[in-house]
């Protein structure tokens, strides 16, 4: 089919025609007005940054493993020194500043605020490129619009895949633009049905190879001509698969004809030359490039390269346009062939008439077509088993004898890997786990990813393929939570146990505060510790406490249960089982209760007389300043402690740094405590001695009691502001602040 | 969902095209000036010469920013997957709202524009990123752009995109 289409440099006036400047290998991203390529100057060390607001979408933080994995998906590329290098620190990561020229981010814009996304724009991510004139890069980022468009990392219907988009948007940021191959990465279309650009085709990496080489790889060159009159063609793309019939390669020939392929491993190729047309054509292509698709599909034969060499092929000669084409861009590509398997696609084209024939490059896969019906032509594809993954073209020939090829159309992957059994399911945030996955169809080289944490097979800290059915991990730190398990092939499909993994934290249990309790109950208790996490389950003697808060993973607060008298066992559990124990008393006194201070403040030099009402006082409760409230550590005793009845104790203050202070009473016989944290305040100066007012406290009692209590204080305070303002200024009422 | 073309953009048909547009016009390019607004933008300003709008208010010339461009010292800001649009050029052109900076988007990215060729003997079709009128037959001067994969039947699609204006403004549409 005769099609030419034509992709321009930048042109001011009339007439005047400027055209691309000979050719590379695969296809990069040019300067706008000099046709300079772009690319990064320091290749091996581009630093990219995941922000750590991540997608609003993702609560579980695959977010930034979906990113990790399409950042390694291109530093994976063989024979090439990029290397996009994840700086994963803190204060990176919070940097809001995109726009810096220090700063490579991936973030996603949940508001517009980037400017990229007006309107209900149909944009779904987008990689502003800055350049210099000589075409180096100085800074790139990628962004999501997470304002208009929703995303997934499990497969969610109607989102789109973060790595999916993250792999094509890396590669712009490296410097490419789309391929011509429909398995590549760089192809320019993606679906949320599609995730096998996730992975890079042989083209993504050669384009990595062309842009940022790293050793010696071999070439060919040439120059397509028209075999009717030997004029040179614009655009061709240049093919080569190698003797499995496995797509290979691919360059852009030059406005002159001109290609060059680079980038090849040593082997033996079969070369042609196809218009750039079906679902990838020049439209897919950034300004600078000439595409004319006015040929056929022209083999020009076999060749062997040896390792590093460069080869001139000549001229290839291609034949005159036909009317049949394969392919388009309303299709979904690559079309997916798993070994072991038939599947069933369609394509869609032109001049498909009945009588046709489909075949593929590679010759050990079986094409059967069922329908032709000139615009489309659907067909099964048997993969055989162990068929090792990668390209395969697809070529129609009509009844004529003419030919379409779409190139790289098929992608031979393994079956679905599928999690069966992860053994054991759980593991401390600590890390240190060795655990077992069971299941089907692992293949080396895959990766598992764990909540945060991804475990590539043979890296360090990584995972081990054992075989098909098994893979082994030891758990890194990490958060706790419930995740999925995914195992995710090299060639990007991916099984997943839902909800299969579970990171817990192993409580430690410092110290109980008091640890001594009246067997009637309702004596508040702080537990010290480690890796509390709320959820948190606290037993006494298997009974479970009420009122259990926690104010931080180093501390539980809790109300004790009634029980009877006795040294018990205390037994804190954290979500998923995980277990710590102490000892807790309860015996037949009732705890001692602090109602009230007076004064409630004095001086830090201390002192001053003091008198405490509450409850169950006794002859030998000690009074204690500026004890830790949390562990009844430390403190001052106060002096000259009388005790008058069970209901009062005098005392003086010790001098107390300035500031308000615990205020702890404690029975020794049996170590039952009360304690207010703010109980007393030390004032810096003297402002004329004792007399500060009076603290009237509500008793140390739970919830609903207190509350019922505070009510009859807040009367008897409306009392005194009855009966007159300056009694009231001596009687200010506090409530107990523990 | 549907496909998308990085990128990365949703594909749409001229129906989408319109509805997601805040400005659809045909017109020719008259001037562009690549301007940095603020540190961290690169804009370039258009004033095209309106023929025709299927969308908005009718201006005889418009002025509006698209992100990117080239400065007069050689540096620049590109976004894989917009179009390119240069002076001298005719093109359908479908513009987002202006974001906060004032630049407009093409809606889609690369599908919000329709460029239009004319051939040496007149006629006229729709090309979606072709970014100018060429040659590319040296010897006989002549555009050859039959059945080019990209290509829309100028009146067709003219045709086309006054129904999808005049059904977004029966559906109450602004």
């Amino acid at each position: 089919m005769r099609r030419i289409s034509f992709r321009r440099l930048a042109l001011f006036g009339l007439g005047a025609t400027l055209v691309a400047v000979g050719s590379m290998a695969h296809m990069r991203l040019k300067h706008s007005t000099n046709g300079n390529l772009l690319f990064w100057s320091n290749p091996g060390n581009i630093s990219i940054v995941s922000s750590s607001v991540g997608s609003d979408n993702i609560s579980d933080g695959s977010c930034e493993t979906a990113l990790r994995n399409a950042i390694d998906a291109w530093n994976d590329a063989a024979g090439s020194t990029g290397y996009l290098a994840e700086n994963t620190s803190a204060a990176a990561q919070a940097r809001t500043d995109w726009q810096s020229y220090d700063l490579h981010q991936i973030w996603f814009d949940e508001d517009g605020s980037s400017g990229y996304f007006p309107g209900s724009s149909s944009i779904v991510a987008i990689t502003p490129i800055w350049f210099y004139s000589d075409g180096r890069i100085a800074d790139a980022d990628v962004i999501f619009n997470g304002k208009n468009h929703n995303f997934t990392t499990k497969g969610a219907a109607n989102r789109f895949d973060i790595q999916d988009v993250a792999t094509h948007e890396l590669g712009h940021l490296l410097g490419l633009d789309h391929s011509g191959w429909a398995g590549a990465s760089m192809y320019p279309y993606v679906s949320s049905s599609v995730i096998l650009h996730r992975s890079l085709g042989l083209d993504d990496v050669h384009g990595m190879r062309a842009a940022y080489p790293s050793g010696s790889f071999a070439s060919i060159s040439g120059t397509v001509r028209r075999t009717a009159d030997s004029s040179p063609v614009a655009g061709a793309h240049v093919v080569v698969r190698d003797s499995q019939g496995r797509t290979a390669g691919a360059a852009l020939a030059g406005s002159t004809g001109a290609f060059t392929l680079r980038g090849l491993d040593a082997g033996q190729y079969d070369l042609y030359a196809a218009p750039l047309e079906g679902p990838m054509s020049a439209a897919n292509l950034g300004a600078g490039w000439t595409v004319q698709t006015d040929f056929e599909l022209s083999d020009h034969g076999s060749l062997t390269l040896a390792a590093g060499e460069s080869r001139s092929i000549g001229n290839v000669f291609v034949a005159s346009d036909v009317t049949i084409s394969l392919g388009q861009n309303n299709d979904r590509y690559p079309l997916r062939c798993p070994s072991s398997q038939t599947s069933v696609h369609l394509a869609r084209g032109t001049g498909l008439s009945p009588g046709s024939t489909l075949s593929a490059s590679d010759p050990t896969l079986v094409v059967t077509p069922s329908t032709w019906s000139n615009s489309l032509v659907s067909f099964s594809v048997t993969v055989p088993g162990g068929a090792a993954p990668g390209h395969v073209d697809l070529i129609a020939t009509n009844p004529s004898g003419d030919r379409s090829v779409l190139v790289a159309g098929l992608e031979i992957t393994p079956p679905d890997p599928t999690v069966a059994l992860v053994s054991p399911n759980q593991a401390d945030l600590a890390g240190g786990t060795l655990v077992t996955i069971t299941g089907t169809n692992f293949n080396p080289g895959c990766r598992v990813v764990v909540g945060s944490e991804i475990y590539e097979d043979g890296a360090v800290s990584g995972c081990t393929w054992v075989d098909s059915t098994t893979i082994t991990l030891t758990t890194q730190s990490s958060q706790p939570g419930i995740s999925d398990v995914v195992v995710i092939d090299s060639s990007g499909v991916e099984g997943r146990k839902s909800a299969a993994f579970q990171v817990v934290a192993t409580p430690q249990l410092t110290l109980v505060f008091p640890a001594v309790g009246s067997m009637s109950g309702w004596t508040r208790v702080v537990l010290s510790g480690q890796n509390f996490v709320d959820g948190v389950v606290v037993r006494i003697d298997g009974v479970v406490q009420a009122g259990v808060s926690v104010p931080s993973t180093q501390k539980i607060e809790f109300w004790t249960s009634p029980s009877s008298t006795g040294l018990k066992v205390i037994e804190v559990e954290n979500p998923g089982g995980f277990t710590a124990t102490s000892q807790f008393s309860f015996v037949a006194a009732a705890d001692p209760n602090i109602v009230q201070v007076t004064p409630a403040s004095g001086t830090a030099k201390g002192g001053d007389g003091v008198t405490l009402t509450g409850t169950n006082f006794t002859a030998q409760t000690e009074v204690v300043f500026a004890a830790d409230q949390n562990t009844g550590q430390g403190g001052v005793l106060a002096g000259n402690i009388t005790f008058i009845d069970s209901s009062t104790l005098s005392f003086t203050t010790p001098a107390v740094g300035a500031g308000m202070s615990t205020l702890m009473v404690r029975n020794p016989g049996t170590g039952q405590i009360d304690l207010l944290s703010s109980g007393f305040n030390f004032q810096a100066e003297d402002t004329g001695g004792g007399g500060g007012g009076c603290a009237s406290i509500v008793p140390s009692q739970p919830p609903a009691a207190r509350d019922i209590l505070g009510t009859l204080l807040w009367f008897a305070a409306l009392a005194f502001l009855v009966r007159g303002p300056k009694r009231i200024a001596l009687a200010p009422i506090r409530a107990k602040d523990r | 969902m549907d496909d998308v073309a990085a990128g990365t953009a949703v594909r749409l048909d001229i129906d989408q095209l319109v509805s997601e547009s805040d400005l659809v016009f045909e017109g020719r390019v008259r001037s562009m000036r690549t301007i940095q607004p603020a540190p961290g933008r690169l804009e370039t300003e258009f004033e095209v010469v309106v023929e025709r709008t299927f969308w908005g208010s009718d201006e005889p010339t418009r002025s509006f920013r698209l992100p990117g461009g080239v400065l007069p010292d050689g540096r620049g800001l590109m976004l894989p997957g917009m179009p390119s649009l240069l002076v001298g050029e005719d093109a359908i052109l479908f513009l987002s709202s202006e974001g906060a900076s004032g630049a407009r988007m093409p809606v889609g990215l690369g599908q919000g524009k329709l460029g239009v060729l004319t051939t040496l003997q007149g006629q006229r079709s729709l090309s979606r990123q072709h970014s100018q009128l060429t040659f590319a037959d040296a010897k006989s001067g002549n555009l050859e752009h039959q059945g080019f994969e990209q290509r829309f039947d100028y009146a067709e699609t003219v045709a086309e995109i006054w129904a999808a204006a005049a059904r977004r403004s029966r559906e109450g549409g602004r």
